[in-house]
């Protein structure tokens, strides 16, 4: 009943009606593009973060990594042995882990692109297919990378394939590269030689490689080939060598499980960590431009409430005839203040309806225009605007709740107007 | 019976006090026509606010029916608007955004016991019929003249069964043709439903209809029943 009454009323005003509705649309379209900026830079930030491993992968290194001379001594001796690489195996609600190996010498990459011949230092990491079969979608380079015969296949970080496009290409007029176009491409791989410390040259050996594909888990200081590739060079290398591990990639069954892992191996004397905190810690800067936006927001729906509580005291100041009509027909107070809260809930409803509408048309051509003025990299996000239903509901829910409540006190001075003085009001 | 005892009304305007009422002892015997006469300002209007419930006295009591109807709360004195009495204002007062049909079913939709949208439509076509406005349900009161307007009042008076109606000035926007029609239909709906009926008038016609005439002056009662010698 008051639904109707709601309408009816509604419709005698149609330019305040109008006009109300699209101020709750204006700031609910507000709200639902910002709230999906917010959330689609988030998904971005995970996303990039998933990219290079899933949120349940802990990322295992002796407690020495982050030296870079040490790098190369993971290779011999203070590498992750086979042993504890066995112990970490047996972690409860591990579910695999993925060595990678690095070869433990200085190293150079020689290749032939554009008519010249380029040749640049890189480390050669090594591992399992298991770990880069992201980089092969069809299934293609299992075998090979498993028979690990020459030409070795190759997988470079996806990132190199940017930093060349974005920075050494137009500054050097080269032209950019596709990932299509790289694939395919000879490389010549020098084992213990070096364009930077000649003197460290050992005898000059050379491999013949193949790239295979482009890995976001790939690392981006050198080439990843297959592990028995690496372990072979280090055995020639060194006649001694023993199986170390530059990092071990851990899986866990749950990312609920992640942090009990994350502990049980600190216990081992090695460093863990996870996409997870990586995720995390993105997360908390994220915070300051959420904050940001919510404080927009909140301003924008501050405005569209007091508009509403604006309208409603004059509506309720011009309609005291109407409002004493009915009470001298016998509705109570309740009755009034029911009836103006539900005009208040169908302002809020349509409003918050065509709002979350034009919400998600801004945010979809806002999307196009911020996506388009970024260049193509390998990182980039496909969307930078996220619409979650639940969340969309949520917002009509709450245009429809800010109106009654900004419509409540202009209501309630409707229903307690004395029913003789507003019937002879006007 | 509408028993009135001690009944003062004083209103605030500025900084004054102006007594609309001075302890009025009133009996209004139940199913009869009841016309109140005095001069503009006299405090009739007022009385009859009263005992509809639309205002309350500054002090004394009204009994209707034996329910002390100055007591009651804000939701029962609604509901004592809404059922038990029906009001017919001079100028009408219909909702002017509202067609006549949806006019008479706003006393049924705020009735305490929610009757559905279906039966106060249905009702409010019978009343329509009974009205003879069946032609004009779908009108908004602008549209209608000023004799169907206060038929459309009446009509949505008498929506809940009232036991009570109360009219202010009935005729007094209407021409004499008019006012003399609506005098006959009042008097015609009071002989048949027997109900109880204070008009509150200065036309005669209505008065010469009346089973008692109560005179008012100055916010005091000067006449009770004094019939005849307001005729003459």
């Amino acid at each position: 009943m008051y639904f109707k009454l709601a309408q009816k009323n509604l419709k005698t005003q149609p330019q305040r009606t109008v006009l109300t509705t699209a101020g709750i649309a204006i700031a609910i379209a507000a709200l639902t593009a910002l709230t999906a900026f917010n959330a689609g830079l988030k998904n971005a930030i995970l996303e990039t973060v998933a990219r290079r491993g899933p949120l349940t992968q802990l990322t295992v290194q002796p407690e020495t990594a982050g030296n870079v001379m040490k790098i190369f001594s993971a290779g011999t001796d203070s590498g992750i042995t086979a042993d504890k690489t066995a112990e970490l195996k047996k972690i409860p609600h591990v579910t695999a882990v993925h060595p990678e190996m690095v070869y433990s010498n200085l190293s150079s990459l020689r290749v032939s692109v554009l008519g010249q011949t380029f040749q640049t230092d890189t480390m050669i990491f090594g591992v399992p297919y298991e770990f880069i079969a992201d980089a092969d979608p069809e299934g293609k380079l299992k075998k090979s990378w498993e028979a690990a015969t020459t030409p070795y296949p190759v997988i470079i970080s996806r990132d190199i394939l940017d930093l060349y496009n974005f920075t050494v290409a137009p500054t050097n007029r080269l032209p950019a590269f596709s990932e299509k176009d790289v694939i395919g491409q000879d490389l010549t791989v020098l084992p213990g030689t070096s364009t930077f410390f000649p003197v460290l040259n050992g005898t000059t050996q050379t491999i013949r490689g193949e790239v295979a594909g482009f890995s976001d888990k790939a690392d981006l200081v050198g080439i990843t080939l297959p592990l028995e590739v690496v372990r072979d060079l280090n055995k020639a290398a060194n006649p001694d060598y023993k199986d170390r591990y530059l990092k071990i990639f851990v899986e866990v069954d749950s990312i609920a499980n992640v942090e009990s892992v994350q502990t049980a191996v600190e216990k081992m004397n090695l460093s863990a960590s996870s996409a997870k905190e990586e995720a995390r810690a993105l997360e908390e800067n994220l915070r300051v431009v959420s904050i940001g936006l919510s404080a927009i927001s909140l301003i924008i729906l501050i405005i569209a409430g007091l508009t509403i509580a604006n309208t409603f005291f004059s509506s309720v100041r011009e309609r005291q005839h109407e409002i004493g009509l009915l009470r001298a027909l016998g509705a109570t107070r309740t009755d009034i203040q029911k009836m103006f809260l539900a005009e208040a809930a169908t302002i809020g409803f349509w409003g918050g309806l065509i709002g979350i509408i034009a919400g998600i048309a801004s945010g979809i051509f806002l999307d196009g225009i911020v996506l388009s003025s970024l260049p193509d990299f390998a990182s980039k996000p496909t969307t930078v605007m996220a619409f979650d239903l639940t969340n969309l509901i949520l917002t009509l829910a709450f245009a429809t709740a800010l109106s009654i409540v900004f419509a409540f006190f202009p209501s309630s001075k409707a229903a307690n107007l004395q029913p003789l003085e507003a019937l002879n009001a006007g | 019976m509408i028993a009135i005892q001690n009944l003062s009304r004083t209103y605030t305007v500025g900084d004054e006090s102006v007594e609309a009422l001075k302890n009025v002892e009133l009996k209004i015997p139940k199913g009869e026509l009841t016309v109140i006469v005095g001069p503009s300002g006299s405090g009739k209007s007022t009385l009859l606010h009263i005992i509809g419930g639309l205002d309350r006295p500054t002090s004394g009591t009204v009994e209707v029916d034996g329910e002390e109807i100055h007591e009651l709360s804000d939701r029962k004195l609604s509901n004592y608007r809404n059922s038990h009495v029906g009001f017919v204002f001079q100028d009408f007062k219909l909702h002017p955004h509202l067609t006549i049909l949806e006019n008479l079913k706003i006393p049924l939709l705020f009735h305490p016991k929610r009757v559905k949208d279906s039966t106060a439509k249905k009702r409010a076509r019978e009343m329509l019929k009974i009205f003879k406005l069946e032609q004009r349900e779908k009108h908004r009161p602008h549209e209608i003249s000023g004799g169907q307007k206060q038929r459309v009042a009446i009509a949505r008076a008498l929506m809940n069964n009232p036991k009570i109606l109360l009219a202010d000035e009935p005729t007094g926007n209407l021409d004499s043709v008019t006012g003399e029609k609506i005098v006959k239909l009042l008097v015609k709906i009071q002989s048949v439903k027997k109900m109880t009926m204070v008009i509150v008038t200065h036309d005669k016609a209505i008065a010469r209809y009346a089973s008692n005439i109560i005179q008012i002056k100055d916010g005091k009662i000067v006449h009770k029943n004094g019939h005849k010698k307001f005729l003459n």
